[in-house]
Formats: C-alpha cells, sequence, structure tokens
C-alpha cells in the first residue's frame, strides 16, 4: 500500500517535473527539471524491483548526460525566440495534441482491455525470470544478446569516429 | 500500481517529450525532450518485464543506455558546431535547404 502511495507521488514529481522541462523558457532551468524528472523515473525503477537499473540510469543520466548538456547551455548562448508560431497559436496547439494523445493513451492503457490481466498466459516459458541480480544480466548479455553487444560496440566506435571528424581543427567559415 | 498505471506513467512521459520536440525552437530543448522519450520507453520496458515475470524487457534497457550515451555524444557536437557555423541556436536558421 506504501509503494502505491509512493508511485503516485513519484510519478506525479516526474510528470510536473517533464512539463516544467517542456515549457521552461531558459535552457538551464530546463536541464535541472530535466535532472527532476530522471530522479523521478529513478525512484520508479527502484519501486519495479530493478535496483541496478535505477543505479545506472542515476549514474549514466544524472552523471552524465545532464552535465553534458549543462555544459553545452554554457557553451552557446541560446538566447531564442522560444516558440515557433507564437504564444498563444503554440500553447493551443500543444494542449490539443497533449490532450488528444494522452486522452487516447489513458483509454487504452486504462480501459479498452488491451493490457490483458497479469498472470493470464502473458508469460513466455522459454525467459529467464525477472531478477534485480547483475549476475542474470551477465549470463543473457554474454550468450542470448551477444550479436546485440557486439553492435553496440561498433555503434560507440562510430560515434567516438563522428565526433572527433566534426570537431578535427580547421577553419570553419563564418556564414552570415 | 499496477501494469497499466506505469504504462499511463510512461505514455504521458513520452506524450510530454514528443510536445516538447514538435513546438520548441531551441535547439537544446528539442534534444532534451528526445532524450525524455527515450527514459520513457524505458520505464514501459521494465514495466512490462516486471509484470510479466521476464528479464528481457531489463536488458533492452542496456541497450538504450548505450544508444542514448551514443546519441548525446554526437548530437550535441553537431550542435556545437553549427552554433560555431552560424552562432545562433534556432531551429528556425536551419533552413540551408529550404531555397
Amino acid at each position: 500500500m506504501a509503494e502505491d502511495y509512493l508511485f503516485y507521488l513519484f510519478g506525479a514529481v516526474t510528470l510536473t517535473s517533464a512539463l516544467l522541462m517542456v515549457v521552461n523558457r531558459r535552457p538551464v532551468n530546463s536541464v535541472i527539471a530535466m535532472l527532476l524528472t530522471i530522479l523521478g523515473v529513478t525512484a520508479t525503477f527502484f519501486l519495479l524491483d530493478a535496483p541496478f537499473l535505477a543505479t545506472l540510469l542515476l549514474m549514466v543520466y544524472a552523471g552524465a548526460i545532464v552535465v553534458l548538456f549543462l555544459f553545452v547551455v554554457m557553451l552557446i548562448d541560446s538566447a531564442v525566440n522560444p516558440f515557433k508560431l507564437g504564444w498563444v497559436k503554440t500553447t493551443l496547439s500543444a494542449f490539443a495534441v497533449l490532450a488528444i494523445l494522452g486522452g487516447g493513451l489513458v483509454w487504452l492503457f486504462a480501459d479498452s482491455g488491451s493490457i490483458p490481466p497479469v498472470g493470464d498466459g502473458l508469460e513466455s516459458g522459454s525467459a529467464l525470470s525477472y531478477s534485480a541480480e547483475p549476475q542474470t544480466f551477465g549470463l543473457l548479455l554474454f550468450t542470448r544478446y551477444i550479436v546485440l553487444v557486439e553492435v553496440v560496440a561498433m555503434l560507440l566506435l562510430g560515434a567516438m569516429a563522428a565526433v572527433l571528424m566534426l570537431h578535427r581543427q580547421r577553419e570553419i567559415p563564418v556564414q552570415k | 500500481m499496477t501494469l497499466s498505471t506505469c504504462l499511463i506513467l510512461a505514455g504521458l512521459l513520452f506524450v510530454i517529450g514528443l510536445v516538447g520536440a514538435m513546438f520548441r525552437r531551441n535547439v537544446v530543448t528539442v534534444f532534451m525532450s528526445l532524450e525524455m522519450m527515450l527514459i520513457a520507453s524505458m520505464l514501459g520496458f521494465v514495466a512490462f518485464a516486471k509484470y510479466t515475470d521476464t528479464v528481457d524487457g531489463v536488458l533492452v534497457c542496456f541497450f538504450i543506455f548505450a544508444l542514448a550515451a551514443a546519441e548525446v555524444a554526437v548530437g550535441l557536437s553537431v550542435i556545437v558546431a553549427y552554433y560555431r557555423l552560424r552562432q545562433s541556436a534556432s531551429l528556425d536558421d536551419l533552413n540551408s535547404l529550404k531555397n
């Protein structure tokens, strides 16, 4: 029961800070709101019995990605008019999209009966059961998903090469 | 806290990120909204893994981590290069293919 209350509390924190991130005018405030969102999702992961993944999310996202975003916000002077179409039009159309998509998915996941009740033929026979132990993840990563691990390694190598090529020393002509 | 409430939370987070990516014109904010959508999809994967009692959904999250790290590195360096070229961080100035 306490888990339910905590879930709704952290869900409210997550959604509120996500909204703040989207509507904020200054990018620095957006980054801080994104940090709060990540903390809320981390707490939800703990409630879903995935502490290893929650720790990883905290380290990778809050520790690395948010700091990178902060550096870039500091580096570039983003005095941008924040909305594309003007204030009123943007707010109205954003709320329309939010209401249509949000209402649709609440209907889909809550009322439509598309989610079968748990334990009703959802389990697959051959998969390992849910566990929070790193040993299970290691076993699967080096047996069933070994090809995917190699693909991710190639992806990271390609990303590193791309960044090096983008920022090699040369004269960049300034166009106005 | 059932499968449907977890999926509703993940879906609402995804929709908020989508709205941010659609209606903002600051490059950095749009990019943060994309990250938000990745986190929302991760939440959905973990919810399905927990409530179907399989471990594969959690493993997909590891690959999403790697994807997000690569995406952030490349995307932010593209943003910095674009800013050095144009002195601007607005999506509206990315129009050199228009004419």
